[in-house]
């Protein structure tokens, strides 16, 4: 999972009693420096890890690691499976579709298949809400995917500008929004496709802690969002990835420089500047080496303003 | 006839054409009567009780003004002319000639021996050495007497026993009635007979010998002709609910006898997978049927709502291969019960409130006292018998389905248009620049001014 948002502090704790305060002088303030420019010199390094230069010169950047593309590819194969083998059984009641199972194999053998890939589809999220977790609970961070208000506000000036109302497109951070829409909708729809699932498949286990009408409700909902999802990958998705331009990325793992420009101007610019700053940092920490070696005494902080805030938004292209 | 043949063969338009073509028409009847042959024998499963054969009826020969059974009732209008079997059984040999008169063959013309072809002589051959001329016609004080017909006679027959008896004489039945001999041919009772069971059923046991009547006359004699073997399953079919109508009418046309379930001649077994998988087109056939389930205030949506759950469709899904597979999920009578089968309502029935769980549980092991309710009884979702799944259904193909997809084609299609429209500006600008340098080129150049 890339790092993109710079650990936030987390809120203090409010006490009742409040601890004495020590002493400034107890304080050592060139290694809690040091601690926090090594901090911001691992981030700014693998930011800058992900420019690749190509023996023709031109650059690549990269987006997916392996593990997300794996995500996807597992993703992509067992969602077209379940579609496919759960909508026929859905639309069984037309002829057509019906003579489709039977050649296929029959209802018996699909249902199996739309087991067997549910499974997967399970175990390949229940990857991704360990790696969340980790993110979130060992690395403290929120991950790139989360919605903020800039992403509504983006939104609403793509319409504006596609309308005609605006003379720019909006910028776009490293998930735009089309993207972070379809990631929320499908962990929605998913954990729906998930329960209800589960439930119609182990009725009698469900019942011992629902009641009955739980089970044709499943019904209802697992048609009805398979219905959706399979529409929304149908136009959002196929839009966005395949007819808008062909984005490969989430297979090769890269992505053109002019890619980068066009949808992630804001992420392309963050990058660039991280592999500036790395060798900022690098001096900075080298001339604190050195004054710890001289022998001074630890002293008031160096500004805080003296580290560039690297990975904010709002960091001006260097 | 075919009445279209019919029909044509009475416009005058066609009598007209008929003249000049009259080939082609002759040959379109030759179609269409096998046509409506064809239609009228492709049934999809849903047994219709076998029209009432019209044997053609041999031609007979009369070369005596008398009736060409006049030879055979000399003797078999005897009370007292009976036979022995080989195995000493006695069967008495009088045939009612008045109920074979009223019997569907009697008036058809047919003629003793075209029954029993094989006793052609008299007396029968082989001859039978108990009779000579003296055994019936009494000789009384040295002169032959007149033919006594009320003699006790019993002669010998040439069969182990009356079965033996009964299966020879049936053979006959084939020379006529080939199309039931061939329906019969792959049913469960020829197997029984061919597999070594000399008692399984043959013709002559359901329709009878001499007085065969119309089959179904009244439908409740169907039923039992046969419980006279399977008895067990007659005396549950008629306290079942449709067992009981029948009982109430005997001519109600409405509900099933054994033989709209099970099949006529093609009887098949009920343990097949096809008669598991075809039920759902059996019982289906009229409970689908609103004229006949308004008469008894049944739901025709039975059906339907059956098909789009999980059982029905899985069931109809395997009766569509029609591989023989058999379906695991339940069809109409693993829940209603077979020949018990009761209205719904009744508290015998196995789908009551208080039963269904047990209902649930012969194939659902574990089953607890909720699980039943997961079932909505064949009623489709309204908001009064499941007002979760109605809003669902309304919620998402109301709201979020059209709402969100077609919010999505909306943005695609202004983003698809921005797209186009940036590309080509981008071109006209390009072209324009190039247009600028080009001509800044050629300023310089005065060969390439027109004035």
């Amino acid at each position: 999972m890339t790092i993109t948002q710079r650990n936030r502090p987390r809120p203090p704790r409010r006490r009742t009693r409040q601890a004495p305060r020590p002493e400034a002088e107890e304080v050592d303030r060139i290694a809690i420096k040091r601690r926090l420019l090594l901090q911001r010199l691992r981030e700014a390094e693998a930011l800058a890890a992900r420019i690749q230069e190509l023996p023709d010169g031109s650059r690549v950047f990269l987006r997916f690691g392996k593990a997300e593309r794996y995500q996807h590819f597992v993703l992509m194969a067992t969602f077209a499976t379940l579609a496919v083998t759960g909508l026929l059984q859905h639309f069984s009641r037309y002829l057509w579709v019906a003579l489709t199972i039977n050649a296929l194999g029959g209802v018996e053998a699909l249902r199996t298949v739309h087991h067997v890939a549910a499974v997967l589809l399970i175990a390949v999220s229940l990857y991704h809400v360990w790696r969340i977790a980790e993110l979130w609970f060992v690395k403290r961070q929120r991950g790139a995917m989360w919605p903020q208000l800039q992403d509504f506000l983006n939104l609403f000036q793509m319409v504006k500008y596609n309308l005609g109302l605006a003379t720019t497109p909006p910028l776009q951070e490293r998930f735009a929004i089309e993207e972070k829409m379809e990631y929320w909708a499908l962990l929605w729809g998913q954990t729906v496709m998930v329960i209800t699932g589960l439930i119609m498949w182990f009725p009698i286990a469900a019942t011992k802690a629902l009641p009955g009408g739980a089970i044709p409700v499943s019904r209802a909902l697992h048609a009805w969002e398979a219905i959706l999802a399979t529409l929304a990958i149908l136009t959002w998705h196929v839009y966005h990835v395949h007819l808008k331009v062909h984005n490969w990325s989430i297979f090769t793992g890269y992505m053109s420089e002019e890619e980068m420009l066009e949808e992630h101007p804001l992420e392309y610019r963050r990058i660039l500047a991280a592999r500036e700053m790395v060798a900022k940092i690098r001096e900075e920490l080298a001339a604190l080496e050195s004054g710890k070696a001289g022998g001074r005494k630890p002293g008031p902080p160096a500004p805080a303003a003296a580290t560039p805030e690297v990975q904010t938004q709002a960091a001006p292209p260097a | 006839m075919n009445p279209l043949l019919l029909f044509t063969a009475f416009c005058p338009r066609v009598v007209r054409l008929g003249r000049r073509f009259g080939v082609v028409v002759l040959l379109l009847g030759a179609f269409l009567v096998p046509w409506k042959v064809a239609a009228a024998g492709g049934g999809n499963g849903a047994v219709v009780p076998e029209a009432t054969p019209v044997p053609a009826p041999p031609v007979p020969a009369p070369t005596e003004a008398a009736s060409p059974n006049a030879n055979c009732r000399m003797c078999h209008t005897n009370h007292r002319f009976q036979g022995r079997f080989q195995n000493g059984e006695i069967i008495s040999l009088y045939v009612d000639e008045g109920a074979f008169g009223n019997s569907v063959h009697g008036p058809a013309g047919l003629e003793c021996i075209a029954c029993h072809p094989k006793t052609k002589s008299y007396p029968h051959q082989p001859s039978n050495p108990q009779i000579d001329c003296t055994t019936c016609h009494l000789v009384t004080d040295g002169t032959v007497g007149k033919v006594t017909r009320d003699l006790a006679l019993t002669v010998d027959l040439p069969f182990a026993d009356h079965r033996a008896m009964t299966l020879e004489i049936n053979q006959a039945c084939h020379t006529c009635h080939e199309r039931a001999y061939t329906e019969a041919a792959d049913s469960m009772h020829v197997r029984a007979m061919e597999s070594g069971n000399r008692h399984a059923p043959v013709c002559a046991d359901c329709h009878g010998s001499h007085a065969i009547a119309t089959p179904g006359q009244p439908r409740e004699k169907v039923t039992e002709i046969c419980g006279q073997c399977h008895r067990a399953v007659y005396t549950t079919y008629r306290s079942s609910v449709h067992g009981a109508a029948l009982a109430k009418d005997p001519t109600n046309a409405d509900v099933p006898t054994c033989v709209d379930c099970h099949g006529v001649h093609s009887v098949r077994g009920p343990r097949s997978a096809t008669f598991h998988n075809d039920t759902i087109a059996i019982c289906g056939g009229c409970h689908q049927d609103p004229e006949r389930m308004a008469k008894y205030g049944v739901s025709t949506a039975v059906y339907r709502t059956y098909l789009d759950d999980f059982h029905g469709r899985s069931v109809n899904l395997a009766r569509l291969a029609g591989t023989g597979q058999n379906s695991p999920e339940a069809t109409c009578f693993d829940c209603h019960g077979t020949h018990n089968i009761q209205a719904a309502d009744d508290p015998r029935a196995m789908v009551t409130a208080e039963n269904l769980q047990r209902t649930c549980q012969r194939c659902h092991k574990g089953a607890n006292a909720r699980f039943p309710q997961a079932w909505m009884g064949h009623r489709p979702p309204t908001w009064d018998t499941a007002p979760v799944v109605a809003a669902i259904n309304m919620v998402y193909g109301y709201g979020l389905v059209p709402g969100v997809i077609g919010g999505f084609l909306v943005f695609i299609a202004l983003d698809a248009r921005k797209r186009w429209r940036e590309k080509h500006r981008r071109w006209r600008e390009a072209v324009a620049e190039a247009e600028k340098e080009i001509e800044a080129e050629l300023g310089a150049d005065d060969d390439h001014h027109p004035a």
